[in-house]
């Protein structure tokens, strides 16, 4: 195999053919996939959040346990279906069907906080259950209301035991977004897809989006852990 | 001060109080003890409304927290529409205070069926006399067995937190409070330092002190040393000593014995969901009159 040929072909599709125009995709690539996990892991936990409010707190009249119940059917559809499928319904059915014009890259930022509040609803229940209850107790005491308790006391909490997960989840989103081109937004795999396409040279393209992928999520994880241990500093036990 | 009216709290078909009442006035002491599963914590519990009684009423001066029982109520009764069936029924002879009574122990009203009258009168009743729960909670104070600090929080925005969100104060106003109380406990410099870097004692003193915070009324207290290790319950018991001093309304459930007899002003002694005994602490001590609280006492004295 002439590996030096295709690095040849490779770093011209890059830097030199068309003037620059593949690494900027590569950068426009890499810009929206941040964008994308970055702004849908935000919009997942508020989603999340909400969510495992309504299903951790007792289902005391008739409007909480209908919400609950539509919770419940929100993750089952957002669990239950593939993420490609929910970015299609997205662009394709919904969109047309409320007549509203988005972006691309608008409607992928959406579809995955939708798609990741429903996984983050889960890892926010389990979180919130392990506050001890006492907690939830000592804040209604002191005659704190219940919204109160919750956004001072138990979530804080649950978001420090529940941040290695969360962290999880934000590194599957990044890899999640290499399925956005469905729809016709630029990420990583589709800028490596166009150079490879340039040239018919696919081989050192694929391995280095491969690559990219790997730093940023060894970066993440990094970053996680060093914020954790940050966290731990407030509770040696 | 607080008023708790035949309570009645049953978890699912276990029954764990039977019919409580309890009127508690400005300044008293009450120490509640029994044996474990008595329902001693939960009646606790009930006076803020940590539990809701599943029967009975719970007053906060003149301020209702919990619904309406239409069984304390002989006006409700008398308006319900099994009332008047049972007023027709009886005829001529119909004697109102005999179908209450009958009404009550064979809990014979159904929310459902009981007519525009009844509901009416429930409706007016509460709207009268309703307090949201969380004002009332503001002036009962409550210390937990398992501490109950906010983990989250250092220990002064443990104490500050309640009131500059409840009370309208400025941050620097209950600070400053809080210093005050921390000084009294002997633990200013803690301040800025987290639940999980304390001892057991310390946490309970400050979990008081937390509560103090709101400046309540009454101080309600859940076996507040039981979860201490023998040497630190003195402290914990010395901050409640002072704080009976400075006049403080206290209901403490607890199985310190010597300090139900050097503080307390009256002594409620629980069996089974019940109060079986409520006398000054020397005389119950000198001299119990129920067969259980002997055989209680005979185990723990």
């Amino acid at each position: 195999m002439d590996f030096i040929g295709k690095f040849k072909k490779l770093w011209n599709a890059l830097f030199i053919k068309g003037s620059g125009d593949g690494y900027m995709r590569v950068l426009t690539g890499l810009r929206n996939t941040v964008i994308i996990a970055v702004c849908g892991l935000l919009i997942g936990i508020v989603i999340g959040t909400l969510i495992a409010v309504v299903r951790v707190v007792p289902k005391t009249n008739r409007a909480l346990r209908a919400l609950d119940k539509l919770c419940t059917l929100y993750v089952a559809f957002f669990r239950g279906t593939p993420m490609v499928v929910q970015l299609l319904l997205g662009y394709f059915v919904l969109l047309p069907l409320m007549g509203v014009k988005l972006s691309s890259l608008m409607v992928c930022v959406l579809i995955f906080g939708l798609n990741s509040g429903a996984y983050v609803s889960e890892i926010m229940r389990s979180g919130l259950l392990s506050v001890d209850v006492g907690q939830t107790e000592a804040g209604r005491a002191l005659g704190l209301s219940f919204s109160q308790t919750m956004t001072r006391i138990v979530v804080p909490q649950a978001v420090k035991n529940i941040l290695p997960t969360l962290g999880n989840e934000f590194i599957t989103l990044i890899k999640e977004t290499s399925i956005v081109s469905f729809v016709g937004a630029v990420d990583l795999y589709s800028a490596f897809n166009y150079i490879g396409s340039a040239n018919y040279e696919y081989m050192l393209p694929y391995l280095a989006m491969a690559v990219i992928y790997i730093i940023m999520v060894l970066g993440i994880s990094g970053l996680i852990k060093l914020m954790e241990r940050r966290l731990r500093k407030g509770d040696k036990r | 001060m607080i008023s708790v009216k035949n309570i009645y709290k049953n978890f699912g078909t276990l029954s764990v109080l039977k019919g409580v009442s309890l009127e508690i006035e400005k300044g008293e002491k009450i120490v509640i003890i029994g044996p474990s599963g008595s329902g001693k914590s939960t009646f606790l519990r009930c006076m803020n409304l940590l539990e809701e009684p599943t029967y009975g009423e719970v007053w906060v001066d003149d301020d209702l927290v919990t619904p309406i029982d239409p069984y304390l109520h002989a006006d409700v009764i008398k308006a319900s529409n099994t009332f008047g069936k049972m007023a027709a029924e009886a005829g001529e002879a119909a004697d109102a205070d005999a179908i209450i009574k009958e009404i009550k122990e064979k809990d014979l009203l159904n929310e459902k069926h009981e007519g525009s009258q009844y509901k009416k009168l429930m409706k007016r009743l509460f709207k009268e006399n309703a307090l949201d729960v969380n004002l009332a909670r503001q002036r009962i104070g409550m210390v937990f067995q398992q501490f109950n600090l906010f983990n989250n929080l250092t220990v002064l925005d443990n104490i500050t937190l309640a009131p500059i969100k409840l009370k309208n104060i400025s941050k620097a106003e209950a600070e400053e409070r809080a210093f005050q109380l921390l000084d009294r406990i002997g633990l200013r410099d803690k301040a800025q330092v987290f639940p999980a870097m304390l001892s057991g004692g310390q946490k309970q003193r400050i979990a008081i002190v937390r509560a103090l915070a709101m400046d309540p009324e009454i101080m309600l207290f859940d076996e507040p040393t039981s979860a201490l290790d023998p040497e630190m319950v003195g402290e914990v018991l010395d901050v409640m000593k002072e704080l009976a001093r400075t006049g403080m309304t206290m209901v403490v459930v607890t199985h310190e014995m010597g300090f139900a007899k050097e503080v307390g002003t009256r002594l409620l002694f629980m069996d089974e969901g019940k109060i079986l005994e409520d006398a000054p602490p020397k005389e119950f001590f000198d001299a119990p009159k129920t067969q259980r609280a002997q055989e209680f006492l005979s185990k723990v004295l």
